[in-house]
């Protein structure tokens, strides 16, 4: 978690935007080192580290809703829909993982390059979910 | 830097990567990095408000299943799951529309989808109670 904020790491600028006028809040910069003329911007309010766990909140839970699927399937015996919630799920945790450690989406794609498929693995899991009630309904 | 013939070359900066989607970024100015993190957070709350549904939807289908309860409970769950996928696309275009009101200086826009999930809660859970009730009296 280094680098880039959006990612979850590193430390924000927040002495460069503040958002109303005013002197910076109190602990602003920090000395780096012991060496007051090295200052480095601290990262109040950890906006990039709550921002990065609200995302694995949200992979973990997509995942829990895969297996809740996948069982919910297997229950009603169709492998296939378990299958499909199966794969969804194993696909959340891979893209949660690579996001953790940088390597997708590219930089300049986030957040959107995040935004869009986790909200598209709850509309396909959403679907799935109405696949498997009127499945039991018909049945 | 000198070019072959040993002339003076201007230095052609590189060119920094396209943001996606053009439609936000190409608008406006960037906003406190700390504002885009808090808006990526609300949109991330959205989708989980949307995954509670579904997840809710895809477990009282399974519950229905279960304990071999009505049809009805299996309408409500598929309802509930459709009404999961809807706020998932919510949750993408809020995110858009707040990006880029911030970027133009433009005050937020009202979180439009907030009294309808109020009243779709209100109505899921009137509807499950109904029918706790009714297949009690009816037992």
């Amino acid at each position: 978690m280094t680098g880039d904020p959006a990612a979850g790491g590193g430390h924000l600028p927040v002495g460069d935007h503040l958002p109303v006028g005013g002197d910076p809040p109190v602990g602003d910069h920090l000395p780096v080192d012991g060496d007051p003329a090295t200052v480095q911007p601290a990262d109040a309010g950890l906006p990039a580290e709550r921002t990065a766990l609200a995302w694995q909140r949200t992979a973990l839970g997509v995942a829990l809703g895969c297996a809740v699927l996948a069982l919910a399937a297997l229950r009603e015996s169709d492998p296939g829909l378990a299958l499909v919630g199966v794969l969804l799920g194993a696909t959340t945790v891979t893209g949660a993982v690579l996001a953790r450690h940088g390597r997708w989406p590219r930089p300049d794609r986030r957040p959107w390059g995040m935004l869009a498929p986790g909200a598209g693995a709850v509309v396909v899991l959403a679907v799935l979910g109405v696949v498997a009630s009127l499945v039991r309904a018909v049945r | 830097m000198t070019g072959p013939d040993g002339t003076a070359r201007a230095e052609v900066p590189d060119e920094p990567p396209v943001r996606r989607p053009r439609s936000v970024y190409e608008v406006g100015t960037d906003p406190d990095v700390r504002f885009s993190l808090a808006n990526e957070r609300t949109a991330l709350a959205w989708l989980r408000t949307g995954l509670g549904l579904v997840a809710g939807g895809i477990a009282l289908t399974s519950f229905a299943s279960f304990a071999d309860l009505s049809v009805l409970l299996d309408v409500v769950s598929a309802v509930a799951c459709v009404g999961g996928g809807c706020l998932a696309v919510y949750a993408l275009v809020s995110w858009r529309r707040n990006e880029r009101a911030m970027r133009l200086g433009q005050p937020l826009p009202p979180p439009s989808a907030l009294p309808v999930v109020v009243v779709g809660i209100v109505a899921f859970a009137a509807l499950v109670g109904a029918y706790a009730i009714w297949s009690g009296s009816t037992r």
